[in-house]
């Protein structure tokens, strides 16, 4: 086999492990929350996971600044909500969880994830 | 610049010279080129350049004299989202124009066949770089300016994978067009693939115009359920009978309701008797007789008689408001099957990229020569159709168009969850014949 081949199949190999590592492996850091929290919306959600209380109501500031179209609008459907998110412009969304367990969010598309946990 | 015009009500006003003080606080504010207030209705119309002023600005202005503001309510009008809305579609439309114009160009100067018809200016690989990079960097902007936050939070989405994927086809485009001898020394024939780059981002643009315009009716049901309410209400203010918009009407307002006329919020009869249609809240084509201390439900129609009620339930209480709640809440909420699609669209992306590498690698070592263009053509292949957006869209936008059309015929859905379950239904029982007959008298036959 020519040496280039080689070259190919061991930089691809070394790309798909980089791939997989760089997105699948990522470690979720969690934020605990009482009461009140800003996401910042940009590229995906910062903070991606939180934790949230049960029975407890809390409030999510989500604030818009990134112009993708994606991302306009955020979907919580465990607990039938689908807000829009006008650029640099706070939406708040107040949730109670009833039970606890992992409840994901995520844009329109489902194309970005976030996570709220209840303890 | 556009200025825009907003109507928001004021309280606390009792006299004709508070008008004066607080017009002339409001235009006081930089960037407020008019402002309106009326006695009557209590309500300030402000026209004012939204990149100046806020709307903390104009309350601090109306609370710095005295009075308060009900600005928290409207924070962004609809008729200013409308119009942001509008702006956006009108840029993505140049954006596809431009593109496809100029892709169509260079395809007629590149295409094997067509480029033989082609004045020789377009075949020039220089002419076609210059053609091509407006459509790279400046309409396929949107996609550097998605992927580069998505890989910050190391998360990836559509717009990477086009990002990539015209990334790669016009900088080996551009490679060649400025070294030419260098690919033709490892026995390459010297030739361009702008063409992909372009087309690739004009249809794609093309595709998110026609979501966009899309998207625009799936909130129609919700406008059709809003259209119900009546606009304004007849309402008993220092003696007068005023007309003022049904945001207005706050809690204990005495409001007047004549033959013909929609009630606008929820209330109570003080004096008069008339019939009153319900069927658009209980199905009852009859109208209903109603006496003082009955109660009436905003959007339903007044028929016979004239009559004051109080109103008890305004704005997000009526019973309108409560049904359009419940219909947006379905319109949200997740089908059960969703959680599946969730689950793999957050592996699809990432999945996507992986599998274009491995192509470019079985198509460089076991493909036909030349073998690295087929290698980069059918990994651009796999990156650009792969499109994950349809997926994540398909089911909620199934159940909000869905709910949508229900509410519209008078069908109330719960939920998702609900819509799901609905097909194992065998039996189906109703309560009485107004929820299935119309009521109305029809010439059946003459």
């Amino acid at each position: 086999m020519d040496i280039d081949k080689i070259l190919v199949i061991v930089a691809g190999t070394l790309g798909i492990v980089f791939t997989y590592w760089f997105f699948l492996m990522k470690r979720e850091k969690e934020v605990s929350v009482e009461n009140e929290v800003d996401i910042t919306v940009s590229g995906g959600y910062s903070p991606e996971v939180i934790s949230i209380p049960k029975g407890k109501l809390t409030k999510i500031n989500f604030l818009r600044t990134d112009p993708t179209d994606c991302l306009s609008e955020i979907v919580l459907g465990d607990f039938k909500i689908r807000k829009n998110l006008p650029l640099n412009q706070k939406v708040t969304v107040e949730i109670t969880p009833q039970r606890t367990g992992e409840f994901p969010f995520a844009c329109g598309m489902n194309m970005y994830h976030g996570k709220i946990v209840v303890r | 610049m556009t200025e825009i015009k907003k109507t928001f009500p004021i309280k606390g006003m009792h006299c004709a010279s508070c008008v004066r003080i607080l017009e002339k606080s409001l235009s006081r504010v930089n960037g407020v080129s008019s402002a309106v207030v009326n006695l009557a209705t209590e309500q300030a119309a402000v026209t004012f350049d939204p990149n100046k002023v806020t709307d903390d600005d104009l309350a601090s202005a109306v609370a710095n004299v005295g009075y308060k503001a009900g600005l928290e309510q409207q924070l962004k009008s609809e008729d200013e989202q409308k119009q942001e809305k509008q702006k956006e579609l009108k840029a993505l439309k140049s954006k596809v124009l431009i593109s496809l114009g100029l892709g169509s160009l260079i395809v007629w100067g590149s295409f094997p066949g067509l480029s033989d018809f082609a004045p020789a200016i377009l075949r020039n690989f220089w002419i076609q770089l210059i053609l091509a990079t407006p459509v790279q960097f400046w309409a396929g902007l949107i996609f550097y300016q998605a992927t580069l936050p998505a890989l910050r939070h190391r998360t990836a989405n559509m717009d990477t994978l086009v990002a990539i994927g015209t990334t790669m086809a016009f900088s080996y485009s551009a490679f060649v067009t400025i070294f030419p001898q260098v690919v033709e020394m490892i026995g390459v024939k010297a030739e361009t693939y702008f063409d992909v780059s372009t087309i690739i981002i004009g249809l794609i643009l093309l595709g998110r115009y026609f979501e966009a315009k899309a998207k625009a009716g799936t909130s129609e049901a919700i406008k059709k359920l809003i259209g119900l309410q009546a606009k304004t209400a007849r309402v008993l203010r220092n003696g007068k009978e005023v007309d003022i918009p049904i945001t207005q009407v706050v809690i204990g307002d005495v409001i007047r309701v004549r033959p013909g006329e929609k009630i606008p919020v929820d209330g109570k009869i003080l004096e008069g008797i008339s019939s009153v249609d319900e069927s658009m809240i209980t199905g009852e084509s009859i109208p209903v007789d109603k006496v003082k201390g009955d109660i009436v439900v905003g959007a339903t129609l007044n028929k016979t008689g004239t009559f004051l009620y109080k109103a008890t339930k305004v704005g997000a209480d009526t019973m309108l408001s409560q049904i359009i709640k419940l219909v947006q809440e379905a319109q949200a909420s997740k089908a059960p099957i969703q959680r599946l699609v969730d689950l793999i669209s957050s592996y699809f992306v990432p999945a996507v990229i992986m599998l274009a590498i491995l192509t470019f690698v079985v198509w460089y070592v076991f493909g036909s020569t030349p073998a690295f263009l087929f290698a980069m053509l059918n990994a651009i292949a796999v990156l650009i159709i792969a499109c994950p957006c349809a997926m994540g869209l398909a089911t909620p936008t199934a159940i909000m168009v869905g709910t949508g059309i229900g509410a519209n015929k008078g069908i109330l859905i719960k939920d998702a969850e609900s819509l799901e379950t609905a097909h194992k239904i065998k039996t189906v029982i109703f309560d009485k014949t107004g929820t299935l007959t119309k009521g109305l008298l029809i010439r059946s036959r003459l």
